[in-house]
């Protein structure tokens, strides 16, 4: 490294380059300041220059397309976590928007079936369905099949499996004694028929027969766990039978489902309430209107909450609001302004 | 199978050549002459920068570790649109596959070699005004870029510009979706 085809020569007696005496001291090759500085920009290669236009070109192209992929990645990733903290409303909205950007992206459709199915979505279960049939989407990862299996194995109990039992039922839509007789005498045949246990159950609660409702859901949920219909039945009979604490510890177990089920959190607030744990059932009431701002139900039980908890303003205007709802509900009103001015009373 | 150092680089041209710019920049901003430059060839090296050795000793740091610096900030810049398509939604164009392709030759390219350890292990440890601070940190940087040398020959290189170009643009998502 003595001598270099660009005219340098260590060995000279000044600057290597130059051969002016006045080199700068303190350096171990001899330069003087022009030349270190000239050679401190060695030149560039034209190839190398084009080649990094060409990946500068690149990097631009790719940099104008980050932003949209970015807020899609942290989406969809998002949209994992709420799912996993079973918060299907949040996670419902997030893998929408994945799929508006990605179509056939698998994991998303799946995970959306996942969070139609425990947000009681059944016709986006069924188009989701369809969609994943369709793109032909192919997964091997063994928790994404699970995740489906788990919504396929418990959305087939929302329908009478044998179709002669549903054709009967149809035809005697208005006599619920002569259904309850088909049904019983079908579920001495078909006991796991978990859609015809919710609808002998639903006729058990319309006649009073609570413990027919009980023993017919809990044997439901004992079946399938993660079949939601049966709960609500349940819950219902419990609160006409008073059982508050019963309703409200199973009410937790709708819950822990989907932390964002409106259906879930209504049967939970009145439980609250009835148990007089009002800052409690108020907090379960906001969350459910974040959730469901129009619902006449929620908006009802939020005023009935911020009045237990002695917020009369914003009960009152709750109520204004459930009175300015195009489809009003005098019944509701009329319960609703009762509890609140104590002409009736909602607590035992 | 075995596939020599020169033909493993030949695939990879672009990370060496950015590998080599690397260094020249950091010369060129610490103001340290230059007297030849091989951005590739096929030969061992594959390429150098032959430069004067530098008055400072953190210079000398810097003019080694300039590829790393600069390797892994663009393998990271190209990588990031393309990985987020072709590992997070199974949605890659021939584009993202090409600046995957680039970001996985330059990053496996982000050490610096034995040479540039030795260069620098000699200006600094064997330095005479060298801080102590600088001879403490330079053992560890000169103990990882001799451990990636060696872990080359089990293909730690290639494992470790996978790492930069397909692994971490997926985990700095995760750390934004926790985040934000």
């Amino acid at each position: 490294m003595e001598e270099f085809s660009n005219g340098i020569n260590l060995r000279a007696a000044g600057c290597a380059k130059c051969h002016n005496p006045k080199y700068e001291r303190g350096y171990k090759v001899r330069l003087c300041k022009d030349c270190r500085r000239e050679l401190s920009r060695y030149p560039v290669k034209r190839e190398v220059i084009w080649g990094a236009l060409g990946v500068s070109v690149i990097l631009l192209l790719a940099l104008f397309r980050l932003p949209t992929y970015f807020r899609a990645g942290v989406g969809y990733m998002k949209g994992v976590q709420f799912a996993k903290e079973h918060k299907y409303v949040s996670a419902n909205k997030l893998f929408t928007s994945t799929l508006q950007r990605f179509p056939g992206h698998t994991s998303s459709i799946i995970h959306l079936i996942t969070a139609a199915y425990f947000n009681e979505d059944l016709s986006r279960i069924d188009s989701l369905l369809s969609v994943l049939i369709a793109t032909k989407a192919n997964t091997e990862d063994p928790e994404l099949l699970d995740e489906l299996s788990v919504v396929t194995d418990n959305n087939r109990y929302y329908k009478i499996q044998d179709s002669a039992i549903i054709s009967q039922l149809s035809a005697l839509e208005h006599d619920t004694a002569a259904s309850r007789t088909i049904l019983e005498a079908y579920l001495q045949k078909a006991p796991y028929d978990l859609a015809a246990v919710v609808e002998l159950a639903s006729i058990y609660l319309g006649h009073d027969n609570y413990s027919g409702v009980d023993s017919l859901c809990k044997k439901a949920i004992h079946d399938a766990p993660q079949f939601r219909p049966p709960y609500y039945l349940i819950l219902a009979s419990l609160k006409d039978q008073k059982k508050y604490k019963e309703g409200l510890t199973l009410s937790e177990e709708l819950l822990a489902q989907n932390q964002e089920s409106v259906s879930a959190l209504v049967p939970y607030t009145i439980f609250q309430l009835k148990l007089k744990k009002d800052k409690e059932a108020l907090i379960a009431a906001q969350q459910a209107y974040r959730l469901a701002p129009d619902a006449p139900e929620v908006l009802s039980l939020l005023s009935l909450a911020y009045h237990f908890n002695h917020q009369q303003q914003q009960s009152n205007q709750m109520l204004t609001r459930l009175q300015q709802l195009p489809e009003k509900d005098s019944s509701r009103l009329s319960d609703l302004q009762n509890y609140i001015t104590d002409k009736t009373p909602y607590r035992d | 199978m075995m596939i020599p150092g020169v033909y493993m680089a030949l695939i990879t041209f672009p990370g060496v050549i950015v590998h080599e710019f690397a260094h020249q920049l950091f010369c060129r901003l610490c103001g340290v002459a230059i007297f030849d430059v091989k951005y590739f060839q096929m030969a061992d090296p594959v390429g150098y920068v032959q430069h004067e050795p530098a008055k400072k000793p953190i210079h000398q740091l810097l003019i080694s570790v300039g590829p790393f610096i600069v390797n892994n900030i663009l393998a990271l810049a190209l990588a990031f649109p393309a990985a987020i398509p072709v590992f997070m939604f199974n949605d890659g164009s021939p584009f993202d596959f090409l600046l995957l392709y680039l970001a996985l030759s330059i990053a496996m390219h982000a050490f610096p070699s034995t040479t540039d350890a030795k260069v620098m292990w000699d200006a600094i440890w064997h330095g005479k005004d060298t801080p102590l601070w600088l001879k403490i940190i330079t053992v560890p940087i000169t103990g990882l870029i001799y451990a990636g040398a060696m872990g080359s020959v089990i293909w730690l290189d290639l494992v470790y510009g996978m790492g930069v170009a397909f692994g971490l643009p997926i985990l700095i998502i995760k750390f934004f979706s926790q985040l934000l």
